[in-house]
């Protein structure tokens, strides 16, 4: 499961957001123009990623952030991740910018494999190496391949 | 079980930034060009998996540092000649 959401990982290496609703809006046009999603959901998606920051940051602490919403209007649980080397004010737990954003967007009947999708962002997130890697990587692939070795196995 | 051949060279880090993403990609790109599996520690510590991304990032290595680069298998020498050239060229990045 892992594995096809890395592989299926649409990689923006370099944001050119300096803001948290920026990036979100960024990420769903990145998602949107990889054909992940239609055109006319990047509304909705938006206005359900701001509700759910709204209603406490997904700023998990050190520079890592999980935006995540399940909706009806996904087919397929999808990851956009976007980096930003200057780093987005993102009123994060533990009050720094976030450089690295993993936007999860997940079916509404995938309640199971969001859980394990959240839960092992969390795990990258804890781990130092990937951070100081993720967050001086500027090259897709290389990102690509990082997730794939830090993959469940 | 056959024993492959081991093979080992000690290469100092010259690029600005040692061993971050980019150049830490690019050494693990370069040493899976190669069949022979690679080790690679600081002296005295723990090796770790030269082939790995987080294995390479483990190290932490800086600008200056001192790796030791051992590898087990036919082609080791050529692996560690590409790696050796790789690192004395600072990676591309001055």
């Amino acid at each position: 499961m892992i594995a096809a959401l890395i592989d299926n990982a649409v990689i923006v290496p370099s944001l050119s957001s300096t803001t948290k609703d920026d990036a979100i809006v960024e990420l769903v046009q990145a998602a949107a123009d990889a054909n992940r999603i239609k055109a006319a959901h990047r509304k909705p998606l938006r206005e359900a990623l701001f509700a759910r920051e709204a209603n406490g940051s997904t700023g998990i602490g050190n520079g890592i952030a999980v935006p995540h919403v399940k909706a009806k209007q996904i087919t397929t649980m999808t990851l956009v991740l976007g980096c930003s080397a200057d780093g987005l004010p993102y009123q994060a737990v533990d009050g720094r910018d976030v450089q690295t954003v993993f936007m999860i967007l997940a079916p509404e009947n995938a309640a199971e494999d969001h859980l394990q999708a959240l839960r092992w962002v969390s795990t990258l997130a804890r781990n130092a190496d990937f951070r100081r890697f993720i967050q001086t990587a500027t090259d897709e692939s290389a990102i690509r391949e990082l997730l794939h070795e830090m993959s469940p196995s | 079980m056959s024993e492959a051949p081991s093979h080992a060279t000690t290469v100092t880090l010259q690029n600005r930034n040692g061993l971050h993403a980019r150049p830490a990609h690019l050494f693990v790109q370069t040493a899976n060009r190669f069949a022979a599996e690679l080790k690679v520690n600081r002296p005295g510590e723990e090796p770790v998996n030269g082939k790995s991304i987080m294995g390479i990032m483990m190290l932490a290595a800086e600008h200056g540092s001192t790796l030791e680069l051992v590898a087990d298998g036919d082609d080791g020498p050529e692996m560690l000649k590409a790696l050796e050239e790789l690192v004395a060229g600072g990676f591309d990045e001055d």
